[in-house]
């Protein structure tokens, strides 16, 4: 036990998957529970504070979901690297182990291990609606003597009995049990010389922990390279096969308890959820379930589409709004434009996310709840694993159709950290639709509307032709990652299929909480910062040049008799040409030249780094119309480029697809950089995403132009 | 997940596109792929 010194008691919240930990864990927190990582691993942490019945406050923390502390995930291996490192900054000083009083049996195998680990635990045995319905009956204070641990039956659900969970809790934190508690698992001889050997060497004081460190010394984080080095060596000499005593303790402990289970669990029916069997018999089936889910995944599609269209909206109008307002009251000075143009914009490109976010977040908390998520990865498991993805990754490359924001954040849930990885790095890929504005200017500027066979609209084939390549470019990435990306981590499908049912609204309302704040505190730091500097590149310049801008400007103006407004637009398109922005656009003009740019593209192609439809608006400003919001004067003027000192249109066919492929293929988007660094954990991936994405875009670009010149 | 010498499996259905396996084990819903199924030695 750590001493009170003013650091709060931690309590774990333990369990298999699907045990209800989670409900548990949003019943006794609700909002008072932060999220955030583990250190060095992007593995969701949840820690909330409650409060006991004598009124001291402690720290519950949900660990990941876990079978055993042999792991085969990386949630498991961090559960099990918490729990053998008794020095850690995370281990508990007490464990609620939750589990379903419907299937005992299974639940026993990690509390018997946490027990052998002489954690001082409280067994919360949830009797979820499904225990009910098939009749089970758990004799929980019979369990209690049996296993000689306190026991509650709670209703996670209905939250009923959780008090009694608090006070054996305060119990076990106040007495701790003296007793070292008899080992459930008796070690074997070989397992018994290791343990003592490791013992010495190490000052392990437990045999059990010295066993797991004999087991997991290959990669437990919180080893030295000498204890490893040590440890290698004692199961070299002992010859000791880790596979095999997994095997032989795991079939111990459950001879041990598995009578103790016939004792306390009583049976009545024997017709277990056959509504789910029922549920499953259509959305499991070969052809009804891909084509269920088909529905599913349109409706969620529809939502974050368009019903999403409605709040966003709004927000940018409200922005504009107030940004029109600040102009109009404040002076005319560069910081008014800071506060609207870099600090509002940025803020508002935060918040225009939230309505997607929350959305979708709903939808697939919803999916989850319900149970229908796991078999989206029964069904697409194998289609996926190709790509080196998972199931669920599906969900992921379809919202970002929507947007890549919110569908790289779902992928928090894939386990595996390859297919995790891959699924992030290659969701972008998917046009989304902040490409739609882009492509419709450039489709509708270089692709006539003939009809091909009469019936396809040639504008039509090229729109699908964009989508087709997006998924394409996800799918061969996937592909190519899979192949060169190493880990050690198996991949692995056992995944329990859970009993359907209502969903606990109480947790999808906090996950949709959860995952906003996330994204507006995470990465909306990153997004507002790269916004203020975006502008900053396209607002200021040398200042000779931004002068001259002016002067020529003001000349041109009176040459041709221009009025106040199309003066204004002018000045506006000189100013940006005399910017970093435009400074830096024509700087690599020789680089994208190959592609058919010229350097006001450059400047397009910087500047929608903020976001792709910004391209719309910096073309507009750069050909001078920057006040009008009319796409088909907008096509006009680029209709007639030219490239400079020289008659040849710059608009060509051949531009213009090369520019289509290179937005779809490029990473042109801070927001979902910052995500990407957020949910990776590091910059390397987010760099090396826009590394990758743009290199293979000027590649594709520059094929292209060539195929189409 | 409690699969163990003595346990009785149902098989339920394979999935949509092949390679994965729906199974019942003592009353737990459980999707496996091919390859670890191969692990499970079965009698009839």
């Amino acid at each position: 036990m750590k001493a009170g010194g003013g650091k709060a008691l931690q309590i774990a919240l333990i369990g298999n998957p699907n045990s209800g930990k989670s409900t548990v864990f949003n019943q006794l927190t609700g909002l008072r529970q932060k999220t955030g990582n583990f250190p060095g691993v992007t593995v969701d942490i949840h820690k909330g504070k409650i409060q006991l019945a004598d009124g001291a406050e402690v720290v519950l923390i949900d660990f990941p979901g876990a079978y055993s502390v042999y792991p085969t995930s990386s949630d498991e291996k961090l559960v099990t690297a918490i729990l053998t490192d008794p020095g850690g900054p995370h281990y508990p000083d007490g464990v609620l182990y939750v589990a379903d009083a419907a299937h005992l049996e299974k639940h026993l195998l990690l509390l018997t291990q946490l027990m052998d680990l002489q954690l001082p635990v409280v067994l919360a045995l949830n009797i979820m609606d499904g225990a009910g319905e098939d009749g089970t009956v758990v004799d929980a204070q019979r369990l209690s003597k049996l296993l000689g641990i306190p026991v509650v039956a709670i209703n996670g659900r209905t939250g009923a009995n959780l008090s009694d969970v608090l006070s054996e809790l305060q119990q076990l934190l106040r007495n701790p049990p003296k007793v070292v508690r008899r080992s459930v698992y008796q070690l074997n001889t070989q397992e018994k010389q290791i343990a003592e050997a490791i013992q010495q060497n190490l000052g392990v004081a437990l045999p059990y922990r010295a066993l797991l460190l004999a087991h997991h010394h290959e990669w437990l984080p919180f080893l030295s390279d000498e204890d490893r080095h040590t440890l290698a060596a004692i199961n070299q000499t002992k010859a000791f096969h880790s596979l095999r005593a997994q095997v032989d303790e795991t079939l111990a402990r459950y001879d041990h308890f598995t009578p103790l289970v016939e004792q306390v669990v009583h049976k009545s029916g024997n017709a277990p959820h056959s509504m789910t069997d029922r549920i499953d018999s259509v959305l499991t089936h070969a052809l009804w379930g891909p084509l269920v889910f088909a529905g599913v995944m349109l409706l969620v599609f529809q939502a974050i589409f368009d019903w999403s269209s409605v709040p966003m909206d709004f927000i940018e109008n409200q922005f504009a709004a107030l940004s029109g307002w600040l102009h109009e009251h404040l002076p005319v000075h560069w910081t008014t434009d800071l506060l609207t143009d870099g600090i509002l914009a940025g803020l508002s490109g935060i918040l225009v996310f939230v309505p997607q976010i929350a959305i979708l977040f709903f939808l697939i908390a919803l999916l989850e709840e319900v149970g229908y998520m796991a078999r989206v990865v029964f069904m697409f498991d194998k289609s996926m694993r190709r790509f080196g993805m998972n199931g669920r990754s599906v969900v992921a490359l379809i919202s970002s159709g929507a947007c890549a924001v919110p569908a790289i954040m779902s992928a928090r849930t894939i386990s595996n950290w390859k297919e995790r990885l891959i699924t992030i790095m290659v969701t972008p890929f998917i046009s989304c639709s902040a490409r739609l504005p882009v492509y419709s200017v450039l489709i509708g500027l270089a692709v006539p509307a003939d009809r091909v066979l009469g019936i396809f609209n040639l504008q039509g084939i090229t729109f699908a032709g964009m989508y087709l390549l997006g998924v394409v470019a996800a799918l061969g990435s996937g592909w190519l990652m899979k192949k060169y990306l190493h880990s050690r981590e198996p991949s692995f499908l056992a995944l329990e299929l859970p009993v359907y049912r209502v969903p606990h609204w109480k947790n999808v309302g906090l996950t949709v909480w959860e995952k906003t704040k996330a994204f507006v505190e995470g990465a909306g730091k990153i997004i507002l910062l790269i916004s203020i500097v975006l502008w900053a590149l396209a607002s200021f310049g040398p200042a000779d040049d931004m002068l001259a801008a002016n002067a020529r400007a003001e000349q041109t103006a009176v040459a041709q008799s221009l009025d106040e407004a199309a003066k204004a637009d002018l000045t506006a398109a000189y100013r940006l040409e005399a910017s970093w922005a435009g400074q830096l656009g024509k700087f690599i003009e020789p680089a994208i030249r190959p592609l058919g740019y010229d350097w006001k593209i450059g400047i397009a192609l910087i500047t929608s780094f903020a976001a792709r439809e910004v391209f719309v608006a910096t073309m507009s400003t750069i050909y001078s119309i920057g006040s009008t919001d009319d796409e088909a004067l907008l096509r006009e003027k680029m209709r007639h480029a030219r490239f400079s000192g020289s008659a040849e249109p710059v608009y060509t066919l051949a531009t213009a697809m090369s520019l289509l492929v290179f937005y779809a293929l490029a990473m042109q988007c801070m927001s979902t950089l910052a995500v990407v660094q957020r949910e990776t954990g590091s910059w390397k991936w987010a760099l090396l995403q826009f590394l990758a994405m743009s290199g293979l875009a000027y590649l594709f670009a520059f094929l292209v132009y060539r195929l189409f010149l | 997940m409690g699969i163990l010498p003595g346990s009785s499996i149902e098989m339920i259905r394979t999935a949509p596109f092949g390679m994965a396996y729906y199974i019942k084990v003592n009353g737990v819903r459980l999707a496996l792929r091919e390859e670890e199924a191969a692990n499970i030695l079965l009698e009839v």
